[in-house]
């Protein structure tokens, strides 16, 4: 019986994994926009129920969150290939995916999916701020533009920010699946990592603690947006209740 | 009002025609004379020396000049199959014999990319990966899905028992395994031997539990009694004794008897559909491998012994 958990493994090969935390980060920032911009978009054609667009955005966010993400990386890693190869094949073209990174379509994925999630969140924290706040800007003259920028907008992220904290922690975590776009990041090089040892669950325990403290931080983080972002007014409020 | 409503209306059948619009951008570029699209080709081998082989499979005379990559994919594991060893390169015995290989296909040029293993059959698929290489067996689903190059290893399997398990004692064929219980990865070449014994067998199967289970927590569930034995190849049962040192005897299933149930106790590279030709090359290849004692080299130092298939 030697050493069936090498305890002190957990913690040498945290700086091996760490080398690979760029990529995580890359993959999560990129998402994180990509997931914010296209979750606004979506909640503002929802808001104004614009015709055929709010059909189309109401069944990309049904599918989006009722797949798990990792069905949704395959989906676009080896569905795209599978359907150039078909199109190729009908159309005489020779378009091939294999110039294009696999990181690409890992944050696509990830991306889309965090939009789905996202502008559900923003759709309701516009909607959250009263009517006659809108009313009352009309009042002044302001137009659509600039209602939305100047009242909706710093009102609405007030309110979504703990919610979209929230999903920025699930996309951290969504990230340790892009092993399977043949994305190395942490949780792959710890795969690699243990492959070589044989010792997986050193390797997840590693992980599981770098995991945790980018955790920490992001919730930090947020937790200083949300005070330095509040209104004045809902701070009173919290105070009373 | 209804201004309005005609306003949302057409910011809402415009969007929608400019979402289609991009979705099916490619398809009006594909209108256009095929030139563009050959241009497209060349610039971009050119720029990455990436064409898929079936781009230019019809164009044999000028592939001498210019290799065609192929991509294979493996999972980094099993060691010492594939492995990313210390140094962050990868190797392992089957990673050194596609080396081997591809060594005497001037005309090919090998990209290996690390995948997680499911994604190997997925991009098989979708030809994104044209070569497996991760000691797959052979079996009718298989077959039916992939090529198959000729055998690159003769696989032996053991059978890991906890130390006080009696009935290890009296095991020497695969029927002596039937009605026991046994935890197995799905995809994997052990549970596909299992599989194929069990649909040979049917009165006599083994009971496969299946289960992601990293192989060391597997083996401590047999030593904890929870399964009656686990398949492992012998050569990796090897590598876990040393690294582990666990309470477990490994059981050699006789190897004959193997062959009787099993028809091909091998592990081969698998192809992707649609590049025969990849295939003819690659056992072509593998034979002179064979025949001049680089396989053995090679299995001799991840071994200690020789598993090469031999060709008669």
């Amino acid at each position: 019986m030697s050493k069936i958990f090498d305890w002190q493994l957990v913690f040498t090969e945290i700086p091996l994994l760490l080398k690979y935390l760029p990529v995580t980060i890359q993959l999560t920032l990129i998402a994180l926009i990509i997931g914010w911009v296209a979750g606004l978009l979506i909640a503002i054609v929802k808001i104004h129920r614009i015709p055929v667009l709010q059909q189309l955005c109401t069944l990309f966010v049904s599918v989006v969150r009722g797949t798990p993400i990792i069905v949704q990386l395959y989906l676009t890693y080896f569905g795209i290939p599978i359907f150039l190869k078909y199109y190729n094949f009908y159309n005489g073209t020779s378009y091939n995916v294999n110039g294009i990174p696999p990181i690409i379509f890992a944050i696509v994925a990830l991306g889309l999916n965090q939009s789905a999630f996202d502008s559900e969140t923003i759709r309701a924290a516009i909607q959250s701020v009263e009517k006659g706040q809108v009313e009352a800007a009309k009042s002044l003259g302001m137009n659509g533009l600039q209602i939305f920028f100047r009242v909706l907008l710093p009102q609405a992220v007030t309110v979504a920010i703990p919610s979209l904290g929230n999903s920025l922690i699930g996309l951290v975590k969504g990230t340790s699946l892009a092993f399977t776009c043949s994305v190395v990041e942490i949780t792959a090089q710890g795969k690699i990592l243990a492959g070589n040892s044989y010792r997986y669950f050193e390797v997840y325990c590693s992980l599981a603690i770098i995991y945790w403290v980018i955790t920490i931080f992001i919730e930090r983080l947020f937790t200083y947006i949300e005070k330095k972002m509040s209104v004045p007014e809902q701070i009173a409020e919290k105070k009373e209740a | 009002m209804k201004r309005d409503q005609l306003k949302r209306a057409i910011v809402g059948v415009l969007g929608a025609a400019t979402i289609l619009g991009a979705l099916s951008g490619c398809s009006s570029n594909s209108q256009k004379p095929a030139e563009t699209t050959t241009a497209k080709a060349s610039e971009e081998s050119k720029k990455e020396e990436t064409s898929s082989v079936a781009a230019q499979s019809g164009s044999e005379t000028t592939a001498a000049a210019e290799p065609v990559t192929v991509y294979a994919a493996t999972g980094g594991s099993p060691k010492p199959f594939t492995f990313v060893d210390s140094s962050n390169q990868l190797t392992g015995h089957n990673i050194e014999l596609i080396k081997a290989i591809f060594d005497r296909l001037p005309q090919y040029k090998l990209e290996i990319e690390v995948t997680d293993f499911p994604s190997i059959f997925a991009g098989l698929d979708s030809d994104r990966y044209q070569i497996g290489v991760n000691n797959f067996a052979k079996n009718e689903k298989r077959k039916e899905k992939y090529l198959f190059t000729d055998p690159i290893f003769a696989n032996e399997y053991v059978a890991i028992f906890a130390k006080d398990n009696k009935k290890a004692e009296s095991i020497n064929t695969w029927e002596d395994l039937a009605g026991l219980k046994t935890i197995s990865q799905s995809g994997i070449n052990i549970t596909t031997a299992l599989e194929n014994y069990n649909a040979a067998n049917p009165q006599k199967a083994i009971n496969i539990e299946y289960s992601d289970e990293d192989l060391v927590l597997q083996i401590q569930d047999v030593e904890a009694g929870k399964y009656d034995f686990v398949l492992m190849d012998k050569p990796m049962f090897e590598y876990y004794e040393k690294e582990f040192n666990f309470n477990v005897t490994g059981v050699s299933i006789s190897s004959d008897v193997a062959k009787d149930l099993m028809e091909e106790p091998y592990s081969y590279l698998i192809v992707s559909k649609g590049n025969e030709k990849l295939v003819e090359d690659l056992n072509q290849a593998l034979k002179e491998v064979i025949e001049d004692g680089t396989s053995k080299e090679i299995n001799l130092k991840w071994f200690g012994s020789d598993y090469s298939p031999s060709y008669k």
